[in-house]
């Protein structure tokens, strides 16, 4: 008698704050792992470190710059880290958590300063993903440009060649 | 035919009589081409000519540009770039070959400039600015064509920009010092920027053209001396053939140093050439160079004698007795006190083992301004081997090593404790010398400034070993932390990087000294928010339930060093990526009374706090607080904030437009000519300038303070459109006008299907609401359209430059720019406003007609159904889309910075979101009478204090049960004020009167042991600013506080 296989799920987790822009990602993802999936989503960075931490994911999905803490509706600028997936990203590779990661983001650069505000540094997206390598290497996966028509068939492409 | 051969062709175009610097194309050429042929020395009679300074005989002054140094321009570049990329050995030698000749053919102008060396060595060193002018002054004519000259009158007249107009615009220099090389110079004379800060100069005045990066490259090589590879010699003798020959022997003798340094491989072909210059023009740093290169150190001195770099500078007996003493590792002080003010300054920074600010500031700020100089690199040498300089790379680090030697004259015990110096013990140069460990071992004292390069020495076993634990517990006990007097600890953060990379986190956790250590870097470098720093301290954080926990716990370890976490390292967004906080109100309020506490504990420190420092991080709070109760005006901008951080970015640029500025622009020739050039801006966007020379710096000012505007962090209008706008927010407000619509009852819909029809309805304004986003909610740049353009057009920005051109001072200018933009904005915003609340909802009408087969399929639709539903969502999004309009409201010219009591209830319920959102409490202000009043600046961080104290003591005697706290106004016939009343319950029935006393504003708000109704008592006297009583009612059904705010009597 043929036995049927069970599908091992894909333990996929999306750090990412927008609504609309988590739902597009989630609709790719669906598309290329089908009932494989198996999601959470971090809105936050505090909520992604939490996360990253609970068990191995075979896949993250991070943005750059979102809240610090989620659900929070008096919404300061300073409650918003422009590079707080890289926050996310540094403290995997300090803790040794290696993860297979694709960024996606919707910014072409990010503003970062020292504490004085000294220096005042704008970080293209390619810099990002050249620091983001630095730590990373093959792990990181890629980094999409999220907003263009291309988009989609980027991230397609990318888990396409990695699974 | 025969081919004629390399030797041939360049003697050849030398019997022409022509000058090299007229023939240098031709000569790469020939060079280029040949191959491993190996060029030979020429004779003496050619070479004279060849390399003249005076391609004329007598005395007439040249017009030809070949007289003048440095006659670059294009076709050079090309050169440039193929000499980078040649990895031949040949053309490297042979190059070397025409510089040896190029030095030898002109040995008297070398020697002159030694004798100038002499006369700014000793001038600099007795502070006598009369004797080095006349230096300058008495350089001839070809000797003023020199890269030395150029930085010796620019580091002469560093406070007189008008002198160093003058100087370049009216002596004869080439065109591409004029053009090219001037500006940067000046920058880099009048500031003496750090390095990082000098290349991003570079990057952003020679941004986008043609040949950016090499010439970007060049001026740093030849500003600074650096940027340039050490395997691209021919790169560097290709330039050294333009200059002077004393700066191209200085160019080759530095190249030879960084190689020996790094224990690189010279040539026996080359080493000969080297010798052959030695032979003929007696330079010591050269003849240390061949000296280290054939193994010649055989022993370490303790004490080094007649130091050679005294002689080069011919310095009298006793000054040169100083400089031994200062090399002389054994030393604890000597009497300096008949010296001059630099020698005492410097003998300061050597003898004490702290250096003053002043002492510390002026003598790093010389050893810089006259780098250029043998004096100069003396003294940045002297610096750098007694820790008085931030670590460098560990090749620039060597190559100082090399020079300390050269100066010394031997290799002594005082090199070997310098930065990089353990690593010689290992080295070729030491390998004569098996005696140097131990003798360094057994003599280096740590009297003064020596303590820091004992405490080094002594730790290389443990960073060759990586004892870490060691090595961090000895850091922690000798390196003092200091924030403010910024006294270097001589670490070597590349090595704490390399662990780091080694065995990431590992070692710090939870290590009290290790974390230490992060702290000492993150003040040191600056370092904002150390994700390395906040996992050390993880296994604390988990113990804690918020920042007070914490604050006790590193006060129990570190003491006063508490501080120093709090200032430096407890940011609030720290404090939320801690999990400390719940929020953004919370975690600065709560971060300033931990600043508060420990100051009230440990007081004021220079080092890490100083009182006006603590006032600042008050006047923060208040500031933040204000602009959170601000709700609608979401481009508020603060433009005296944005005046006073314009005026700090364009104060740079500033100054060196100023140096151009008229005097400069009275050479028609130079300065009208036009030059198109892109000038690209903070936000990526690039826009294709056409000016004058003259007007250029000028435009390079006024785009620096755009570049404020488009991208500052807080203010900046990419952050604004970004956070405020862009990210999610315009989509949350609709989104919830249309959830509303789910709620509500239609007739002839049935409530399930309703809400899938909405739910389909809103995808489509969804997407309408992107494009809309996408299309105008950006600044333009590139491919991407948007509403908010900022950058001038070149008509803008001509009419910028005509208007600001006699502006004489910065805040006049930055004023003049912020009021364009002001402008400029108000016409966006009413652009926007029509768009959202006109051309949007027609978008979303039109979405919702073109897809309406889909969407009556997808709900399952009638179409009467459909068309009311149409127009319900249409009205709605009419309703928000005009609401939201307010966002996009031009702020009111002058607002004041005052709140009312209704935007002080926010700013507390946002201190408190957390506690509300779980229904733990809840807060309701009822004071019509209060709704005209405005609380002042000065009283909101004061008001703000006790009203969250108040909350924060309901929520504590709560026991658990959800709270609620009802705020009335209330007149007590003395004093109208604010009665609160908490609905937590009391056992006892009681009046208390609890007296208050005004704090001064010296006394931090909080005092240790104070019971928070104390506190309350002593805010509300201060709010009054005189005693006064708070009235407590504990009753059975609740807890009742009167808190006077005013006296009527006064009133």
């Amino acid at each position: 008698m043929k036995r049927s296989v069970t599908p091992k799920p894909v333990k996929v987790l999306i750090v990412e704050d927008t609504e609309f822009k988590y739902a597009d990602i989630v609709e790719v993802l669906d598309d290329h792992f089908g009932e494989r999936l198996d999601l959470t989503r971090a809105p936050s960075v505090v909520s992604a470190l939490t996360y990253v931490h609970e068990c191995d994911w075979n896949l993250l999905i991070l943005d750059v710059s979102m809240d610090i803490i989620s659900n929070v509706s008096s919404r300061p600028r300073e409650s918003h880290a422009s590079l707080g997936g890289m926050d996310v990203l540094e403290e995997m590779y300090l803790t040794e958590k290696e993860t297979p990661t694709i960024i996606i983001t919707g910014f072409d650069y990010f503003v970062s300063s020292n504490f004085e505000s000294e220096y005042r540094q704008a970080q293209t997206i390619q810099e990002i993903e050249r620091k983001a390598r630095e730590w990373f290497g093959a792990l990181l996966i890629g980094c999409i440009r999220y907003g263009p028509p291309t988009w989609r068939d980027e991230l397609s492409q990318l888990l396409k060649d990695e699974t | 035919m025969k081919k004629i051969d390399l030797n041939n062709r360049i003697r050849n175009l030398a019997r022409g009589g022509e000058n090299y610097r007229n023939l240098r194309l031709k000569v790469f050429q020939f060079l280029h081409s040949s191959g491993a042929e190996q060029l030979e020395d020429m004779s003496a009679f050619l070479s004279k000519s060849f390399f003249s300074l005076k391609i004329s005989s007598g005395d007439r002054i040249q017009t030809k540009s070949s007289a003048f140094a440095l006659p670059l321009g294009p076709k050079d570049y090309e050169i440039l770039e193929q000499l980078k990329a040649s990895r031949s050995p040949q053309l490297r030698t042979n190059y070397l070959r025409l510089v040896v000749d190029y030095i030898k053919s002109n040995r008297a102008a070398v020697n002159r400039m030694k004798d100038i060396e002499s006369r700014i060595g000793k001038g600099l060193l007795a502070w006598d600015n009369d004797g080095l002018v006349s230096a300058h002054k008495d350089l001839e004519n070809d000797d003023l064509q020199s890269v030395f000259a150029f930085k010796l009158y620019a580091a002469l007249h560093h406070l007189r920009h008008k002198a160093i107009a003058d100087h370049f615009a009216n002596k004869p220099h080439s065109n591409w010092v004029r053009v090219r090389l001037v500006y940067s110079l000046v920058f880099y004379f009048i500031n003496t920027p750090p390095d990082r800060e000098f290349k991003q100069l570079l990057k952003q005045q020679f941004d986008g053209s043609a040949d950016a990066d090499i010439e970007a490259e060049l001026i740093e090589y030849l500003v600074r001396g650096t940027g340039v590879d050490a395997r691209c010699l021919p790169y560097k003798c290709y330039i050294a053939l333009t200059c002077h020959p004393y700066d191209a022997l200085q160019m080759i003798v530095a190249h030879f140093e960084e190689v020996v340094g790094a224990e690189e491989e010279v040539c026996a072909e080359q080493l000969e050439l080297l010798k052959e210059l030695d032979a003929s023009v007696d330079f010591f740093r050269l003849s240390n160079v061949l000296s280290l290169v054939e193994d010649r150190v055989t022993a370490v001195s303790l004490a080094p004698q007649n130091l050679p770099i005294c002689s080069f500078l011919g310095l009298q007996r006793s000054e040169a007795a100083f400089f031994e003493s200062y090399a002389d590792c054994r030393k604890p002080s000597i009497d300096y006190s008949t010296f001059g003010v630099l020698y005492k300054r410097i003998g300061r920074l050597r003898f004490e083992r702290y250096p003053t600010d002043e002492d510390f500031i002026e003598v790093v700020k010389i050893s810089r301004l006259y780098e250029f100089s043998e004096i100069g690199r003396f003294l940045n040498v002297l610096l750098t081997s007694i820790y008085m300089v931030e670590r460098q790379q560990r090749r620039t680090e060597r190559t100082h090593l090399v020079r300390q030697v050269a100066y010394y004259g031997e290799l002594t015990a005082f090199t070997l404790s310098s930065p990089s110096g353990a690593e010689l013990l290992d080295s070729r140069m030491l390998s004569n010398a098996p005696e140097a460990e131990g003798l360094v071992e057994r003599e280096l004292s740590e009297a003064g400034r020596l303590w820091i390069k004992r405490f080094h020495w002594d730790q290389r076993k443990h960073v060759e070993e990586l004892n870490l634990a060691e090595w961090f517990r000895q850091a922690r006990e000798y390196i003092p932390l200091s924030g403010n007097m910024r006294f270097l600890s001589g670490v070597d953060w590349a090595w704490i990087d390399e662990i780091i990379a080694t065995v990431r986190v590992k070692p710090f956790i939870g290590q009290k000294d290790g974390i230490y250590v992060l702290l000492l870097r993150a003040v040191e470098e600056r370092q904002k928010e150390p994700n390395v720093l906040k996992l050390a301290l993880r296994p604390w954080t988990d113990q804690c339930s918020g920042l007070r926990d914490l604050v006790d716990m590193l006060k129990s370890e570190y003491g006063f060093v508490a501080i120093a976490f709090v200032r430096f390292f407890l940011t609030p967004s720290m404090i939320m990526k801690m999990n400390l906080e719940g929020n953004y109100t919370a975690a600065l309020s709560e971060r300033l009374e931990a600043l508060e506490l420990l100051t009230e504990i440990y007081g004021f420190r220079d080092d890490i706090m100083t009182e006006d420092q603590f006032r600042e991080e008050q006047r923060t709070l208040t500031t933040a607080l204000t602009y959170m109760a601000v709700g609608a005006a979401q481009f508020e901008v603060p433009w005296e904030s944005f005046r006073s951080e314009a005026e700090t970015a364009a104060a740079e640029f500033f100054k060196a437009y100023l140096v151009f500025n008229k005097t400069y622009n009275e050479l028609p020739l130079l300065t009208q000519s036009i030059k198109k050039s892109p000038q690209i801006f903070r936000n990526n966007q690039i826009r294709n300038y056409e000016f004058s020379n003259g007007d250029w710096p000028l435009v390079n000012t006024i785009s620096s303070i755009f570049d404020v505007f488009l991208s500052h962090p807080s203010f900046g209008i990419e952050s604004i459109l970004g956070i405020r706008i862009r990210h999610d927010n315009l989509r949350r407000e609709f989104a919830g006008a249309i959830s509303e619509l789910k709620r509500t009852t239609v007739a002839d819909i049935l409530p399930p299907k309703l809400t899938r029809a909405v739910t389909e309805f809103e995808s489509v304004v969804f997407s309408k609401l992107q494009s809309w986003i996408d299309s105008y909610m950006h600044t333009p740049r590139g491919s991407k359209t948007g509403l908010f353009e900022f950058v001038p057009t070149q008509e803008e920005m001509e009419h910028l430059v005509v208007s600001l051109r006699d502006e004489e001072d910065i805040e006049g200018l930055v004023a003049s720019v912020s009021d364009w933009i002001r402008k400029k904005l108000d016409q966006h915003l009413r652009n926007a406003r029509n768009k959202l609340r006109v051309e949007f909802p027609k978008l979303v009408k039109s979405g919702l007609i073109n897809e309406k087969r889909e969407l009556m399929s997808l709900a399952q639709l009638t179409s009467s159904e459909f068309e009311k539903l149409t127009d319900l969502v249409q009205t709605s999004i009419d309703r928000k889309s005009n609401d939201l309009a307010e966002w996009f409201n031009s702020p009111e010219q002058s607002r004041t910075r005052g709140l009312t009591f209704d935007q002080m209830k926010l700013a507390v319920d946002g201190r408190f979101e957390a506690e509300i959102r779980n229904h733990k409490i809840s807060i309701c202000l009822s004071a019509p009478g209060l709704q005209s009043e405005v609380i002042e600046p000065n009283k909101i961080r004061i008001l703000f204090d006790l009203w969250s104290e108040l909350i924060m003591n309901s929520l504590k005697h709560s026991a658990g049960r959800d709270v609620r706290v009802k705020i009335y106004e209330h007149n007590s016939g003395a004093h109208s004020g604010l009665m609160f009343c908490c609905s937590n319950r009391s056992d006892e029935v009681s009046k208390t009167v609890i007296p208050g006393k005004p704090k001064t504003t010296d006394a931090p708000m909080l005092k240790t042991g104070n019971s928070g109704l104390k506190k309350v008592a002593a805010l509300s006297a201060t709010l009054l600013s005189k005693p006064s009583e708070l009235v407590v009612y504990r009753r059975k059904n609740g807890f009742h506080v009167f808190v006077p705010l005013k006296s009527n009597q006064a009133a």
